[in-house]
């Protein structure tokens, strides 16, 4: 994303460049002219520099929108992805249904071959590719369809089996929040913060909520969440952040929930701010939902 | 007890149809408007504070249109600080232009402000001044709207209205949202009105003169309507003139 911004950047130093070369006071005049459509001036040309540089400046706020809009475009959720696109035809763990169990896929095969497998298993077969073939008459000569996923989704989900697909996220949903890794934590705080965009792209905690020890940093239109696990524990928390804390849209696209991961760090951070800070409940300004 | 399905159903509806009437006024006129001119000369020469509207403006025109934009922007601490000390700085600056504008008018005897132009007013004060006092109560209102107030926003567009995203905000917030359908449905009874519906067709028909004068191909018809026009514009622009002097 560097680019974009060196590009508006490059802008604004030829705006500034421009309106460099006129006057002050024919600036000001043609500022005038712009604004006031009766005002009549005897020069057009620093009429044409100003209006030129604000459309250059619209222009500009845009692109950076739509680029910030780009960069913040989620990365999917490698599970929902399995859940929709593998889990009709094959399980994790629970053997074989119309194709191949992909429990320990990523040992069974190099991570290069599932990438061009996924990709396109038409192409693997007809390459000769002897894993491939074997793999084609095994399972009653069926091919599996070519998948549109991107690079990074296939990236995700190759990852996401290695790390123990589907069955790790159960045992996850299960864990209490005392488990957790210092990684997981540290997950949640940026999740909290902001750091880390959610995977549904929604709002993060600290729009609204602050904990005591961030508190130049967090919202306060929600009540502080310094005590919020010791309030809650685990299970009712769990609850609380899978439906959303406030009656609103979580998502800019509609869903309204965070991911069980997403869940469990910030449950993971909450419970660690609650152990930092033995601070006593702060009154909330928006009737103490929480 | 005002219920919330008056203040955040009906009031937008309302406003919604006081807009719609503008839009006819604008597209039934055939000749310049007189309103437009006087309103356009009292309003002074300064207009940093009109700037700072018309920042504060498009910021929530932004964060409507691109709310995973703005989300994405306020994600680094600086981006969210510059933007959310950017709209207060813009509406401090604001409130203080349009203070000087209301207490030049209410002295000045000779260019008093009609009802509507007062209660219009009165709605845009209380307006800025709810939205500053969100800006520093119920901070990083840029990310926190996108997943509430933006949504309700959309919700009407759809004629879906979603009222608990907004009923059960803080007493500032709401009343920030109901000034703003207030500000609507009464601007188009104001001189206001008629300087925009004035400034827009005096733009549209000098830039359709230009363009015929440069050479460009405009239907003979609006040709002449853009002439014709620019001369009533100017003829009236005469008369007042010398009537001043």
């Amino acid at each position: 994303m560097a680019r974009p911004y060196g590009y508006a950047l490059a802008i604004i130093l030829g705006i500034i460049k421009r309106l460099a070369s006129v006057p002050i006071r024919t600036l000001a005049e043609a500022c005038r002219c712009t604004w006031r459509p009766g005002y009549a001036v005897a020069n057009t040309e620093p009429v044409a520099v100003v209006g030129g540089a604000v459309m250059k400046c619209a222009a500009l706020c845009f692109l950076l929108m739509t680029g910030a809009a780009l960069e913040a475009r989620a990365q999917s959720d490698p599970s929902a992805v399995f859940t929709r696109k593998c889990s009709g035809c094959h399980t994790f763990g629970n053997g074989v249904l119309v194709g191949p169990d992909l429990k320990g896929v990523t040992e069974r095969h190099s991570r290069r071959w599932l990438v061009s497998w996924i990709s396109s298993s038409e192409r693997a077969i007809r390459s000769g590719d002897s894993a491939a073939v074997a793999l084609f008459n095994k399972y009653r000569q069926q091919r599996m369809p070519d998948q549109n996923l991107s690079g990074d989704d296939v990236a995700a989900l190759l990852d996401y089996f290695a790390s123990g697909g589907p069955e790790a996220d159960a045992r996850r949903k299960s864990r209490r929040a005392n488990m957790a890794t210092a990684a997981e934590i540290d997950l949640g705080r940026s999740l909290f913060l902001g750091e880390q965009p959610l995977a549904d792209g929604g709002a993060s905690c600290s729009s609204c909520h602050r904990l005591t020890g961030t508190a130049s940093r967090g919202g306060s239109l929600g009540p502080d969440l310094t005590r919020a696990y010791a309030r809650f524990q685990d299970k009712r928390l769990a609850s609380l952040l899978e439906r959303g804390c406030f009656p609103r849209v979580g998502h800019v696209g509609g869903r309204n929930s965070v991911t069980d991961q997403e869940s469990f760090a910030l449950r993971a951070f909450l419970r660690q701010a609650t152990m930092n800070q033995r601070a006593p409940v702060a009154s909330s300004k928006h009737g103490g939902r929480w | 007890m005002v219920s919330d399905e008056f203040l955040f159903i009906v009031a937008p509806g309302l406003s919604a149809a006081s807009l719609l009437s503008l839009s006819l006024r604008c597209a039934l006129r055939r000749q310049p408007e007189r309103g437009g001119e006087q309103t356009e000369r009292t309003a002074g020469a300064r207009t940093i504070w009109r700037w700072a509207i018309a920042i504060v403006l498009a910021g929530h025109l932004l964060a409507f249109a691109f709310p995973a934009g703005v989300l994405a922007w306020n994600r680094q601490p600086l981006r969210l600080f510059i933007l959310e000390g950017t709209g207060l700085a813009a509406g401090i600056v604001a409130l203080f232009g349009l203070t000087t504008v209301l207490v030049r008018r209410a002295l000045d005897n000779r260019d008093a402000p009609s009802p509507a132009e007062v209660v219009a007013g009165t709605f845009i004060c209380i307006e800025v001044v709810s939205g500053l006092a969100i800006a520093v109560l119920y901070r990083w209102g840029s990310s926190w709207s996108v997943v509430t107030l933006g949504p309700y926003l959309l919700s009407l567009v759809r004629l879906e209205p979603a009222v608990g995203l907004v009923a059960d905000m803080p007493f500032p917030v709401r009343l920030h949202v109901f000034c703003a359908f207030a500000v609507v449905a009464s601007l188009p009874f104001t001189r206001l009105a008629g300087a925009v519906i004035s400034s827009l067709t005096r733009r549209m028909h000098s830039t359709v003169a230009r363009a015929a004068l440069a050479g460009a191909a405009v239907p003979r018809g609006l040709q002449m309507r853009s002439t014709k026009h620019l001369q009533v514009a100017l003829s009236m622009f005469s008369v007042d003139h010398e009537r001043e002097n």
